[in-house]
């Protein structure tokens, strides 16, 4: 067994440190990193809000280079070597952007692994701790003859101050390193932070360990990147003399920042006010907190068959419950990519009225019947349709059928527990005539085309339910008899508009 | 329509559909030209072409009516008028019920008799408002016939009424002429050559102001 040889701060003082590099650009032939610098800034937050380093110590590089790291290495080993030799020191090395199994890419320039983790260990402090998130980076952690694993318990062996030196990578050797466009960030960094702030709490105590944060951000990555194409398992390595656990942040301590409490245990997302940017993902029991900045979030429930959210106010130093949070109506939580399953399906039952077909005829009822297929950026409909007229000009009485299918796609935009949407419909009718007359009159049956656009307009009072009202003009396509030349035939153009509602029923 | 649209059309099973206005498979079906002799430029209105029968209550068991009967015009009629050169009618039903009455000499056949007509339409509704409106034109001699159940025939009825008797037109080939005349009454007056039964009365309601 391991035992993580960092000790937390007892009676002598304790100075925090950090240094916080980011840098989205690599080599010159690499492809820029979108997130990487935003991730050295949200861990430097992180560390200065509930991580115990003061602003003063907190040094934050973004887009360094090769010599301007060393430089920086140089002045936080100047500025340690200055303090108390009693004072316990705790170090904290973060970097995110590219890398290889040998060097930091930094702009073209690059900074050899073992020279990073050299200078690490030599900073004078009593507590190191360097985390990675950059691809390769792994081989730092690979033993001889070992084997990357699961972490497991930690054993507090020899209660007492200790040196150690702690090396996290965010994937294992020879494993790229992932950013999300939907985490807006590296996938390990994402979890990280969002375990120090407080959902990696296992114990509930207000604080988060080295070892929680790591198992933490372990489990949710290897769960994230499992839909992606390729797995992504952090990697750890601890070189120390037996102590007690590193606590990297305490979430009741934080005065300045507002804490928020899960009614029920689940899997929750954190976004802006606006609902566009994920602040965090967790998984918490019931009770577990999460600490934040003070504002207003929209937190979202999500369990395998229903998506659940609320907007949320937290304020400093308050411990703000979420509960009272309602059900997404599944369209919208499919269309917003917040659903547990990527598609949804419907059936919709609905019934309107369609404009006269052709000229001198009336307008008439049509039922519909259908699936619906719901994707994060578009509604199709499938669906069948029967519409029935009568026509009467004093002579003869007309009978019209049609039966038809046709093919919907709407593009929805989501306001509150409305959303509405342009929408293109094409479909294909078998239509009848039949006529009741004191003389002759000729049967007829023709296929008809149309197409035509429309506009919807839908509701949800329940989450599994939607009411829809529809409204639209079919262009239509007709073998109509010429007038000119009764034996003869036609294809006629007609515009017909329609209005129809309907029910819809989210079977899964 | 192009012979290819044609030809998938047939492939898929398609007739025609007909809109609201369609009014059936006609029955009868007659054209022919307008030949005005008389200038009809001080007349208001707009020329229309009908069919008008004979009422059947002018045929008693024999003698003349008291008064003169009103013609019965076809109601469902659909009428293309280019004047002053041509016209086209076509009938979708049988002859009015009023206008349909056993034949002479053989009370169990049911007949109609009838002719084409040019009126003035003052309102543009395609009725003849006896009064107001009446004839400037008729096809000459030509008697429109429908007996059950042998349905329409045509026929021209000789000019002295001594000839050979009447004349069958083909209903598909012969074209029936309107004549805008002076006399449009004498063109129909008597049609069948049978003094002994009133047609039309001594008065065949010919347009106010139109020269009879």
């Amino acid at each position: 067994m391991i035992a993580l040889g960092l000790v937390l701060a007892a009676s002598a003082a304790e100075h925090r440190y950090a240094l916080i590099l980011g840098h989205n650009q690599g080599d010159f032939d690499e492809a820029s990193l979108q997130f990487a610098q935003r991730d050295a800034r949200r861990v430097g937050e992180v560390l200065t809000s509930m991580g115990g380093v003061p602003s003063r110590n907190l040094i934050l590089l973004e887009a360094p280079d090769a010599g301007q790291v060393r430089g920086a290495l140089d002045r936080l080993d100047k500025e340690l070597s200055e303090l108390p030799e009693d004072d316990q020191v705790v170090v904290f090395v973060f970097y995110s952007g590219h890398a290889d199994a040998s060097a930091l890419h930094l702009g073209g320039t690059r900074l050899a692994l073992k020279e990073l983790e050299a200078s690490v260990q030599a900073l004078p402090a009593d507590a190191r701790v360097l985390l990675l998130d950059a691809c390769r980076t792994g081989e730092l952690t690979r033993r001889k003859g070992a084997t990357v694993v699961q972490p497991f318990e930690i054993v507090v062996e020899d209660p007492g101050d200790a040196q150690g030196m702690a090396i996290i990578t965010s994937a294992s050797a020879g494993e790229d390193a992932q950013e999300s466009d939907r985490l807006a960030g590296g996938v390990f960094t994402h979890h990280l932070v969002t375990g120090m702030r407080g959902a990696a709490d296992a114990s509930g105590e207000g604080s988060v360990t080295l070892t929680e944060a790591y198992r933490y951000a372990f489990d949710r990555t290897v769960a994230t990147t499992s839909a992606a194409p390729t797995l992504q398992h952090p990697s750890f390595k601890f070189d120390l003399s037996g102590s007690s656990e590193l606590i990297l942040t305490r979430t009741h301590s934080a005065a300045e920042l507002g804490r928020l409490r899960a009614e029920v245990a689940g899997h929750y997302l954190l976004f802006d006010q606006a609902g566009r940017e994920l602040v965090a993902e967790f998984e918490v029991p019931v009770g577990g907190t999460v600490a934040v900045q003070p504002g207003v979030y929209l937190v979202r429930r999500r369990s395998p068959s229903r998506l659940d959210e609320a907007r949320v106010e937290a304020s400093a130093g308050q411990v703000v419950a979420l509960s009272g949070l309602k059900p997404v109506p599944i369209g919208q939580a499919t269309r917003r990519g917040g659903a547990p399953d990527r598609t949804a399906v419907a059936l919709q039952l609905g019934g309107g009225w369609v404009g006269p077909m052709l000229t001198d005829q009336e307008a008439g009822p049509s039922l519909s019947a259908g699936l619906r297929v719901e994707t994060s950026w578009l509604s199709v409909l499938a669906r069948a349709r029967y519409q029935t007229s009568e026509h009467d000009n004093a002579q003869l009485v007309q009978q019209q059928t049609l039966v038809g299918g046709e093919l919907a796609l709407v593009r929805y935009l989501d306001v509150r527990s409305v959303s509405l949407g342009p929408q293109l419909t094409a479909g294909v009718d078998r239509v009848w005539q039949t006529y009741e007359t004191t003389g002759e009159a000729r049967d007829g049956q023709s296929w008809v085309g149309r197409v035509g656009p429309a506009a919807r307009l839908e509701w949800s009072p329940l989450a599994r339910v939607n009411l829809g009202l529809e409204g639209g003009l079919d262009v239509v396509l007709a073998n109509q008899s010429d007038l000119e030349d009764p034996g003869a035939a036609a294809l006629a153009t007609s515009v017909v508009p329609r209005a129809m509602v309907d029910l819809g029923v989210w079977l899964r | 329509m192009s012979g290819s649209a044609e030809l998938l059309l047939l492939l898929v099973g398609c007739a025609p559909l007909q809109d609201g206005g369609y009014l059936g498979e006609p029955l009868l079906t007659m054209e022919g030209e307008i030949l005005q002799q008389i200038s009809l430029s001080e007349l208001d209105g707009e020329p229309t072409a009908t069919v008008i029968w004979t009422p059947g209550a002018s045929r008693g068991e024999g003698g003349p009516a008291d008064e003169p009967p009103t013609p019965v015009q076809h109601q469902q009629v659909w009428v293309r008028t280019e004047f002053p050169s041509s016209y086209q009618i076509q009938l979708f039903d049988e002859p009015p019920e009023e206008s349909i009455h056993a034949a002479l000499g053989e009370p169990s056949l049911q007949v109609g008799t009838g002719t084409v007509v040019l009126f003035m339409d003052l309102d543009g509704d395609g009725l003849i408002d006896w009064g107001d409106e009446g004839l400037i034109g008729a096809a000459e001699r030509v008697l429109l016939t429908w007996s059950e159940p042998e349905g329409y025939g045509l026929g021209r009825v000789p000019e002295d009424c001594d000839g050979p008797g009447f004349v069958r037109l083909d209903l598909e080939s012969d074209d029936v002429d309107i004549v805008v005349a002076e006399d449009v009454c004498e063109a129909i007056v008597d049609p069948d050559c049978d003094p002994g039964s009133v047609e039309w009365g001594d008065d065949c309601r010919a347009h106010p102001g139109s020269h009879r």
